[in-house]
């Protein structure tokens, strides 16, 4: 097992694109996403009474509900986007127990990625519910003294989102490997049990914060 | 280029395709089809509260029209009872009535039947005296007597109106003597002529002379 912390294995390039481990992974993950739910969209609208149509109606209305507790109101494109993210960091996580697989969020370029789209979904859902210049003047408010901060505010936590993701899962299977290399396959099967919730865990954090910074942008005119 | 920014923008581009692939195939779908269940439900819901107030309007008149049955009952049976009462008492002022009448014939029938027993005893009363003088009249009856009867007769006959005493009938208990017989023909007049002179033994005594 090849334990690494910063860096991706280049496994070949396309012309002058290098295709690294992770992406490959991700890929896969996406993949098997798509397809399950390809299959889960065949149960719900062929056969609405199989217990995987009614895991995916719960999956779904979960999420509506959390974006709804969250924001105060349903909200389609935030709550697809919240389950998205839980599902491809909880996926990749899951993956990551596969031998041989690095998971793809053990990679700070797939979390800092991440944290990027949430980052970039704040403003863009902001100046969407309220307007450029409504968005922008929340900026300034209370005192435009506090513009500096935050947008270090923001930054900041994106940066924690990446960070934090990226610290739990690399560090978790960081220990796994180790484990395995010093003491066989069987002792570290607890802690990675332990590594799957923690990575469910983080995919959970992951989503609600994202929800939270979102919600935060949609609903600040209201507060 | 380098590793970390390819797969940084890798990373980024295949969320976004990830998300809206997701939200195409999966979320849209899915969230749709609960929609429509929800509305289902809404509609189910809607049309079971419709059923259940149809219901309720329904007991609901149902009930305002069992009470409106049941106070006409209570109206026909207390009306009912009223009649009733009311022919028992009829019954009974008709059967007071047929009692007094039927106790007033009775009375009648009774004060008739004392007025006719009272007849027969009078009667019986009478022909007991009728013996009791007859057989008396037997007992002192002789010829100074009959001779007595036949004078007495001879006298009342002298006083009638003569020629309009025919036919004559003389009926006597004992066989008139000739002299009596004279004596008769002489008081009747030319009537005695024709006389018809008979003896009837059921006359005890005396004689009876029928004229006209």
């Amino acid at each position: 097992m090849n334990l690494r912390i910063f860096g991706d294995p280049v496994i070949f390039e396309i012309g002058p694109v290098p295709v690294t481990e992770t992406m490959v992974t991700s890929t896969a993950v996406t993949i098997a996403l798509v397809s399950a739910a390809v299959l889960l969209r065949h149960f719900v609208s062929r056969q609405p009474h199989h217990w995987l149509a009614i895991v995916a109606f719960m999956t779904v209305d979960s999420f509506d509900r959390l974006v709804e507790e969250i924001i105060g109101r349903r909200h389609a494109i935030v709550a697809t986007l919240a389950g998205s993210l839980f599902l491809f960091i909880a996926a990749c996580n899951i993956a990551g127990q596969l031998p041989g697989v690095h998971p793809a969020t053990g990679s700070l370029a797939t979390t800092s990625a991440l944290a990027a789209v949430v980052f970039l979904s704040v403003p863009i859902a902001g100046i969407w519910t309220h307007g450029t210049w409504e968005y922008v003047k929340q900026y300034f408010r209370p005192n435009p003294l506090m513009m500096p901060l935050h947008v270090i505010s923001e930054l900041s936590r994106t940066l924690a989102l990446a960070v934090r993701l990226f610290g739990n899962i690399m560090s978790g299977h960081l220990v796994v490997g180790l484990l395995v290399a010093l003491a066989g396959f069987l002792v570290p099967t607890p802690i990675m049990a332990l590594d799957l919730l923690i990575g469910l865990l983080q995919a959970y954090i992951f989503a609600i914060l994202s929800t939270v910074y979102i919600g935060a942008a949609i609903s600040a005119e209201e507060e | 280029m380098s590793p970390t920014i390819t797969t940084f923008l890798f990373e980024a581009a295949n969320f976004l395709i990830l998300a809206g692939m997701l939200g195409w195939l999966f979320f849209n779908p899915v969230r749709d089809a609960i929609a429509e269940y929800r509305k289902k439900f809404e509609t189910d819901n809607r049309v079971a509260a419709e059923s259940l107030a149809a219901a309720e309007e329904m007991k609901r008149q149902i009930e305002l029209e069992r009470t409106n049955l049941q106070s006409e009952l209570n109206e026909q049976r207390q009306r009912d009872r009223e009649d009733a009462k009311q022919q028992i008492q009829q019954l009974l002022a008709d059967a007071r009535a047929a009692a007094d009448r039927e106790r007033e014939q009775s009375h009648r029938l009774a004060m008739r039947m004392s007025e006719t027993q009272a007849d027969r005893i009078a009667e019986v009363a009478a022909i007991s005296a009728a013996e009791s003088v007859g057989r008396f009249l037997e007992e002192i009856g002789s010829v100074e007597l009959q001779s007595a009867f036949v004078n007495a007769a001879c006298q009342q006959l002298a006083s009638l109106p003569q020629g309009k005493l025919s036919p004559v009938k003389v009926e006597s208990s004992q066989t008139l003597s000739s002299e009596q017989i004279e004596s008769l023909k002489t008081a009747l007049g030319s009537a005695g002529e024709d006389a018809d002179f008979r003896t009837d033994e059921s006359l005890r005594v005396g004689l009876r002379v029928s004229t006209a």
